[in-house]
């Protein structure tokens, strides 16, 4: 059978022609990570004929088990699962939070990022930049006005000329639909929504090549989802970063995401173009998680 | 523009089942070629598999059987066998498609939304709802909409991307049929092959190059 790399003639992607997409600028592969001692029949005995991710020979735990996918700039994947199906440990291995037991991830020309020599921290904030589901967990300070915080990453960027730092956040908080009163204000008032554009703002001050968002609208009522949905597509768009996303909510996946990929049991049982998974899925999980979308 | 010819569609023995133990076939071995500069309209009864053969040629459907094909100058893919970054990069770059789908946050404008689907200006997308005489439905809110102003605002978008293979379900229960046939002349002109779906008698049966109606699976053209 043929496949989409098998295609007749080269594969230049800069031309107008091509049926191809640019080369990915996020290459992941085979991103395996476990809780718990671990044995040799792990892989075996968890998964989706075991109906579980915990060993029942070790007791350890199988968060994600050869996880492979790839995002191109602008582009933006979707990752959904039901609570426990590795949706988090992945998240947390793309942030460089964790340090899987196997696999590699190549962000743009920098190779296997799970063995950097830099600093994970310094490549936290240079290339790979989450946005979590909650904004004081996620190392803002509360008791700082909004400002404060924006200019604090500036201030990690090198920017040292105060008033181009106050001119900078200033204009990224506003670009995001904070109004300029609210600045000054300690993020502690804010509500979550408003917390979340502070950590979109954050993110734009230095674009990463790889945006993580962290269930962006979980929790938010649904008028100030609405409003986030457009400011969180227009970053995306506006980064050219690539972009994962995990969120329970289909809705909003299918909104911002143009592939989704379903995560069960630690194993990715599905991936497609979002429309496909949600009108025609074809793992048996991926069915009963759209027949579960409350209408 | 495109070169005139350059773009076609071409599937072949396509055939999509619904069900699980029990299957119902929609499409039977499907066969259709839709060359660049023409326009293939595929007539049918209510629930004869138009939409489902419009989903298997923008990627939303898996097809159980079969091949849809594309080729633009001499790059050929074969979209069935395509991964999923490649189907996806084809939706948003290549196909412009018309399936009554139009998922976008809701507080956005529907020039905003039509011109993000379509990558074209603001002003641009105002100029394609004005084609259809929807200039009014720019500022509004996509969310707002009715769901047949959200069809114009959809279809508008899809005809406004100007891309090589176009492939539209039921674009006449959306806008009136002779601001669509001059807007389908126009992407014709331009070298597009287009594929259109419509219910028996269609209007668009004035324009098209081919045409044929699907029944019990399968197309039995009449035009050609």
């Amino acid at each position: 059978m043929m496949t989409a790399n098998a295609f007749d003639g080269l594969a230049d992607w800069t031309d107008g022609e091509s049926l191809l997409p640019p080369p990915p600028l996020v290459s992941v592969r085979g991103v395996s990570h476990r809780f718990g001692p671990g044995c040799d029949r792990c892989v075996e005995l968890t998964g989706e004929e075991a109906g579980t991710n915990r060993c029942h020979a070790c007791g350890s735990v199988v968060a994600v088990h050869d996880a492979s996918f790839e995002v191109g700039s602008r582009e933006v994947l979707g990752v959904v699962g039901e609570s426990g199906s590795g949706k988090t440990t992945l998240l947390r291995c793309l942030h460089l939070d964790l340090v899987p037991d196997a696999g590699s991830m190549v962000v743009g020309q920098q190779e296997n990022m799970f063995q950097a020599t830099a600093a994970h921290r310094e490549l936290r904030r240079s290339t790979v930049v989450m946005v979590h589901q909650n904004a004081l967990a996620a190392g803002l300070y509360p008791r700082l006005a909004a400002e404060s915080n924006v200019a604090e990453r500036l201030l990690g960027g090198g920017a040292r000329a105060f008033t181009g730092i106050h001119a900078r956040a200033t204009e990224l908080l506003s670009e995001l639909g904070l109004q300029p009163e609210r600045h000054t204000d300690a993020l502690m008032t804010f509500s979550g929504g408003m917390q979340q554009r502070v950590q979109l703002a954050r993110a734009l001050v230095d674009p990463p090549q790889l945006l993580l968002l962290d269930e962006p609208t979980t929790g938010l009522d649904p008028s100030v989802q609405a409003d986030l949905l457009d400011v969180v597509q227009r970053v995306t768009e506006t980064l050219g970063s690539a972009t994962v996303i995990v969120s329970h909510d289909l809705a909003v996946v299918r909104i911002l995401a143009s592939r989704i990929v379903v995560l069960h049991h630690g194993r990715i049982v599905e991936q497609g173009v979002s429309e496909q998974i949600l009108e025609d899925p074809q793992h048996p999980y991926t069915q009963l998680l759209v027949s579960s979308r409350l209408t | 523009m495109i070169a005139q010819g350059a773009a076609a569609i071409t599937v072949t023995d396509l055939s999509k089942r619904f069900g699980g133990a029990a299957p119902t076939g929609v499409l039977d071995a499907v066969n259709l070629i839709a060359r660049g500069g023409t326009l293939s309209l595929i007539v049918g009864a209510p629930c004869s598999g138009k939409s489902t053969l419009v989903r298997c040629l923008t990627g939303v459907y898996r097809p159980d059987a079969g091949e849809v094909t594309f080729r633009l100058g001499a790059r050929v893919l074969n979209l069935t066998a395509a991964d999923p970054r490649t189907v996806a990069w084809m939706r948003s770059h290549r196909i412009a498609s018309f399936d009554g789908q139009l998922a976008a946050a809701p507080r956005l404008p529907a020039a905003i939304v039509a011109a993000r689907v379509a990558q074209r200006s603001r002003s641009a997308a105002v100029a394609a709802l004005a084609r259809f005489q929807a200039a009014d439905l720019a500022p509004a809110p996509i969310g707002r909409l009715r769901t047949a102003d959200r069809l114009t605002v959809a279809l508008a978008a899809a005809l406004l991307a100007e891309r090589p293979f176009v492939v539209l379900d039921e674009p006449e229960r959306s806008v009136d049929p002779d601001s669509l046939a001059s807007s389908l002349k126009r992407a014709m002109d331009a070298g597009a092959a287009i594929i259109a779906t419509g219910a028996p008698g269609s209007a668009l049966e004035s324009v098209a190059t081919a045409s044929g109606e699907l029944r019990k699976g399968r197309i039995e053209w009449h035009k050609q």
